[in-house]
């Protein structure tokens, strides 16, 4: 596959993914749309957060865990042997579905991405900083309290700062793994706000249990599945793609029986 | 305690202002000539099995200072006056004050109470020492901890006997062996939680640690005699520096021996701190483009510090308290100077309090209950700081 005009920021080609000898998900292919929000909905345990995962080599820190098949991010093999992880990893951010600010200041948790960098320079910090809370949505709260912990913070507010801690290594792509499900639903509304405001510059790709809000925020939905075999003595489960298209499309008028049964919240 | 002399009539002036010059004479006035052999045998050679006293005196006291014109002379034939003269030129006023002391004035505690009896029966214990038939009895009233006892150095005279030599050797070994088992213990915790992948070898490592922090001390002193005090004799013994008098039974030899004792506690210990850091610290760390040693670096290990600062002041504790291996090593019992550097030979509190139980006369178990409290306030004031310094790092953290 080419990279059509930089249309496409990610494109999966026959991904799986082992933990040991048992698969996590298999053979998925499909692309991700630049500049716009792709998500992932799915039945617990189908391997969504996994394939989100593949995505900045996350997994890699998982000893068990192997990948197969080609995630292309620029033309690029992300898994190719001249690829550093920790680079990947810049270019591609991450939040986190619980909120995990670091025990640090509100300032030192927004610096820290840029600070590994060897942004040294004081001025340059704060501007980053101040920018990169303006960008969360964050800033008017928190502007005159810098120096207090990110712990502090309310648990919407929490996730608004992981998600200023990705921005400020201005990264392309920002993996979000149910970004919400810990939050109450007007710090939710927020979030949703906030992806919305932020696909005009990023890519997002997001992981959620929440069908209204893959409907509320993203432009193109993939549906994941389980998919069942009994071997001798264990019961192996991974999950597979079974639908991508428009979030529109998708949701109006499902191809795929099994995908129309899970919207419906009707499972078999 | 009796005196068989009165200290002051025997000089003039109390003894403690005598310069050493007046104390070696009343010493070897007063002294007979085979105790002052005995005393050189003691007090300079520190050997406890007889010398062979027909040898001249430059082969006996070899290394040891002594007058030249005696240097050919046959050790049994030095008077008094040549005997005395050899101890002058090897002790110091202090030193040959404790001598005069315990041989000349002949001052001796015959007997003591317990604190609560010298509280409360004052009077009893007045009677029972004027009924006593010791001639020259005097009753004193003072407590074995007092400044002195912390400054004074060792002493065959109880009452002037002091824990300063066996309190820096602790002070000593402690600091080094801190400076050998923390960055050691807490990398190799790093190592094996942050780094090492669950394989056979990993696995094996990590149940030895475990397993070596249940050894008894005395095989770890056994192994720091193999391999500190034998093995690398040249290195402990610090001859590379020019000490020649240690044989390798220096501090830096017992603080090896104990780093060894207390590595697996600071490991286990260090390990448990890094495992109760949450993996949502590290994956945020990781998400932003940060390298394993960055994580550890700037995440893992400033939030483990707290634990890690407990663990290590748990072993220190642990250390501080260890005679079997010291002994093992090559603690000497006896030894009147402070220890001068870490190729020095050393003795440490608890090596101290063995010794002193270990003697015949009742005052040295005296001596040995207070520098029991000693080691007690030190540890617990180790506690102590560990307790705050935890205190503070965690505050700063959250």
């Amino acid at each position: 596959m080419t990279n059509l005009n930089g249309r496409y920021a990610i494109q999966l080609h026959d991904v799986s993914v082992f933990y040991g000898h048992k698969p996590a998900i298999q053979h998925v292919t499909m692309p991700v749309v630049s500049r716009k929000i792709t998500a992932y909905i799915g039945p617990s345990g189908c391997g969504k957060s996994t394939l989100l995962r593949v995505m900045n080599r996350m997994n890699d820190l998982v000893p068990s865990a192997r990948v197969s098949g080609e995630v292309l991010f620029h033309g690029q093999n992300l898994y190719g042997p001249e690829i550093d992880p920790v680079e990947v990893r810049r270019r591609v951010g991450m939040v986190f579905q619980k909120p995990n600010p670091f025990p640090k200041s509100i300032y030192d948790n927004v610096a820290y991405g840029p600070r590994l960098l060897g942004v040294r320079d004081r001025a340059a910090l704060d501007q980053i900083v101040a920018q990169s809370l303006k960008q969360a949505a964050l800033w008017d709260e928190v502007r005159h309290e810098l120096k207090k912990s990110g712990l502090a913070l309310s648990g919407g507010q929490q996730q608004r700062l992981c998600i200023a801690r990705a921005l400020a290594v201005e990264p392309e792509v920002i993996l979000m793994d149910e970004p919400c499900s810990a939050l109450d639903p007007i710090s939710t509304q927020k979030i949703e706000e906030l992806m919305r405001d932020l696909s005009r510059h990023y890519t997002i790709v997001i992981v959620t249990h929440n069908m209204q809000q893959a409907q509320r925020v993203s432009d193109y939905t993939a549906f994941i599945s389980v998919r069942k075999e009994e071997r001798p003595n264990e019961e192996y489960r991974w999950g597979e793609l079974v639908e991508y298209g428009s979030t529109m499309e998708l949701f109006a008028h499902p191809q795929q029986e099994e995908t129309a049964d899970h919207i419906a919240g009707r499972f078999g | 305690m009796t005196t068989d002399r009165d200290p002051v009539a025997l000089a003039g002036r109390p003894l403690e202002e005598l310069p050493a010059t007046e104390l070696a004479r009343l010493l070897g006035e007063h002294t007979r000539k085979a105790r002052l052999r005995v005393l050189v045998r003691d007090e300079i050679l520190h050997v406890s099995e007889a010398i062979d006293t027909s040898l001249p005196v430059d082969n006996l006291l070899a290394g040891y200072a002594y007058p030249e014109a005696l240097a050919v002379t046959s050790f049994a034939a030095l008077t008094e006056q040549e005997l005395v003269a050899i101890l002058e030129v090897n002790l110091d006023q202090a030193r040959l004050h404790d001598l005069v002391l315990a041989e000349v004035v002949g001052y001796k505690v015959v007997g003591s109470w317990p604190l609560l009896r010298s509280l409360t029966d004052r009077a009893g214990i007045e009677a029972e020492v004027a009924a006593s038939e010791t001639p020259n009895a005097e009753l004193r009233f003072h407590s074995w901890i007092n400044f002195d006892f912390l400054t004074s150095p060792m002493s065959s005279i109880p009452a002037s006997a002091g824990v300063r030599a066996a309190l820096l050797g602790t002070i000593y070994i402690m600091l080094i062996t801190m400076a050998v088992a923390v960055p050691l213990g807490v990398g190799a915790a790093i190592y094996l939680e942050e780094y090492a992948t669950p394989n056979a070898l990993n696995n094996l490592i990590e149940t030895n640690i475990r397993n070596l922090a249940g050894v008894p001390s005395i095989i770890y002193g056994i192994l720091g005699l193999a391999i500190f005090v034998r093995a690398f004799g040249h290195l402990t013994s610090g001859a590379f520096v020019g000490v020649t008098d240690s044989n390798g039974r220096t501090i830096v030899s017992a603080a090896m021996t104990l780093a060894l004792l207390v590595l697996p506690i600071v490991i286990i210990n260090a390990q448990e701190a890094i495992r109760a850091v949450p993996w949502s610290i590290r994956e945020a760390s990781y998400g932003l483009g940060a390298t394993r040693w960055q994580t550890v670096r700037r995440q893992v290990l400033p939030a483990a510090l707290p634990g890690i600062l407990t663990g290590t002041i748990l072993s220190l504790s642990r250390a501080i308290g260890e005679t079997a291996p010291l002994i093992v090593v090559g603690a000497s019992a006896i030894i009147f100077t402070d220890p001068s550097g870490p190729f020095s030979k050393f003795t440490a509190l608890p090596v101290q309090i063995w010794q002193w139980t270990a003697r015949p006369q009742d005052q040295f178990r005296d001596l040995a209950a207070a520098a029991i409290i000693v080691l007690l306030v030190l540890l617990l004031s180790l506690n102590a700081a560990a307790i705050l310094l935890r205190q503070r790092v965690s505050k700063r953290l959250s």
